[in-house]
């Protein structure tokens, strides 16, 4: 049985805390796919590394104050966000956000054909939601909650939180538009 | 007549449409009954099922980004320990560029000030001296100390590098 699987994030944590490299190790193995997966969805292709990165030199650097006081996969996901809102308040000081699409997809490789293209635009799309709509959107794809966990999430209740989804996918969707 | 529940009709049906497709048991458009909006938010869910495909990353990767990530990390704690410490060094002031010029006559223009500033004092008090105190004999040696502690300051960053 590996590290990872008997030992809490709390007690990785804590071992970290006294200089345990080691138990960081563990706590990257184990959120690396729930980070990598939802940066997929915002950022393009070609930086999804880049900020998968970002977001764990950010925990290597702060979870020495990290007090416990929300469990540590909610902290790493706002800690994702504000990772991700980085990024693009750098894209948008270096280029032309505009551009950036047709950039994106010269340098995908070629073979996921009409898949690629459209995450382009999806990817895009969802760049330009409220923090909110997209929220919502990326805990039902690319964390894959069931919306009871994204209503508890969320601070919501069911109802809400299913409204709050099609609200969203309709911004999307409008988003969408100029690509459809 | 218009149903009051719509609505709520709607986002239970569209989070239902939206299960099933995360699910893998719907794989196409199968919103028959569905109205023109709900069949058109129904396909962005398949839109983002399909262009998201699960994709595994292999433990070669996960090695590879962790050594990177803490490569990078390391590189950044050296990079901020030196800017730090090259502050206390002083080594801005003989860095092998342009930096050095601007360090350098930073310096002569605050040494300058400092001079210009206590000039009033070495110069002045000649008439209100009491004759026989230790004030009288320090003020001889100020002129003299000073520059000579410039040339001290100066010598010993030089020696730095």
């Amino acid at each position: 049985m590996t590290i990872r699987s008997v030992v809490s994030d709390e007690h990785l944590i804590q071992r970290y805390k006294q200089g345990d490299l080691e138990a960081f190790e563990a706590l990257y193995q184990k959120y690396l796919p729930v980070v990598y997966k939802r940066v997929r969805f915002v950022v393009p292709e070609r930086d999804i590394e880049d900020v998968t990165q970002e977001v764990f030199i950010g925990v290597l650097k702060s979870l020495q104050s990290f007090r416990g006081d929300s469990q540590f996969s909610t902290w790493l996901r706002t800690l994702t966000n504000y990772k991700v809102a980085e990024f693009y308040r750098k894209r948008t000081r270096k280029q032309d956000p505009r551009e950036a699409p047709l950039v994106e997809a010269e340098l995908l490789p070629a073979e996921d054909g009409l898949h690629v293209e459209d995450r382009v635009a999806l990817n895009k799309a969802l760049a330009e939601l409220t923090d909110k709509y997209r929220e919502v959107i990326v805990l039902r794809f690319a964390d894959g909650m069931s919306f009871e966990e994204m209503a508890q999430t969320l601070g919501s209740n069911l109802e809400a939180t299913k409204s709050l989804f099609r609200r969203a996918l309709a911004a999307l969707r409008k988003n969408l538009e100029p690509n459809l | 007549m218009i149903n009051s529940n719509l609505p709520l009709n709607q986002d239970d049906w569209l989070a239902d449409f939206a299960d099933q497709v995360m699910a893998g048991r719907l794989a196409d458009m199968s919103a028959a009954g569905a109205d023109d909006e709900m069949q058109a938010l129904a396909n962005v869910v398949l839109r983002l099922k399909n262009a998201f495909p699960p994709e595994e990353l292999d433990a070669a990767t996960v090695k590879r980004m962790q050594r990177e990530t803490l490569t990078r990390w390391r590189k950044e704690q050296q990079t901020a320990k030196k800017s730090w410490t090259n502050i206390f060094h002083l080594d801005w002031l003989v860095a092998p560029n342009g930096r050095s010029q601007i360090g350098w006559s930073l310096t002569v223009i605050a040494l300058a000030g400092l001079f210009i500033l206590i000039l009033p004092v070495l110069t002045s008090g000649s008439n209100n001296n009491i004759i026989g105190t230790a004030g009288l004999q320090l003020r001889g040696v100020i002129p003299w100390v000073i520059p000579l502690a410039v040339i001290l300051v100066m010598a010993w960053l030089l020696r730095r590098k």
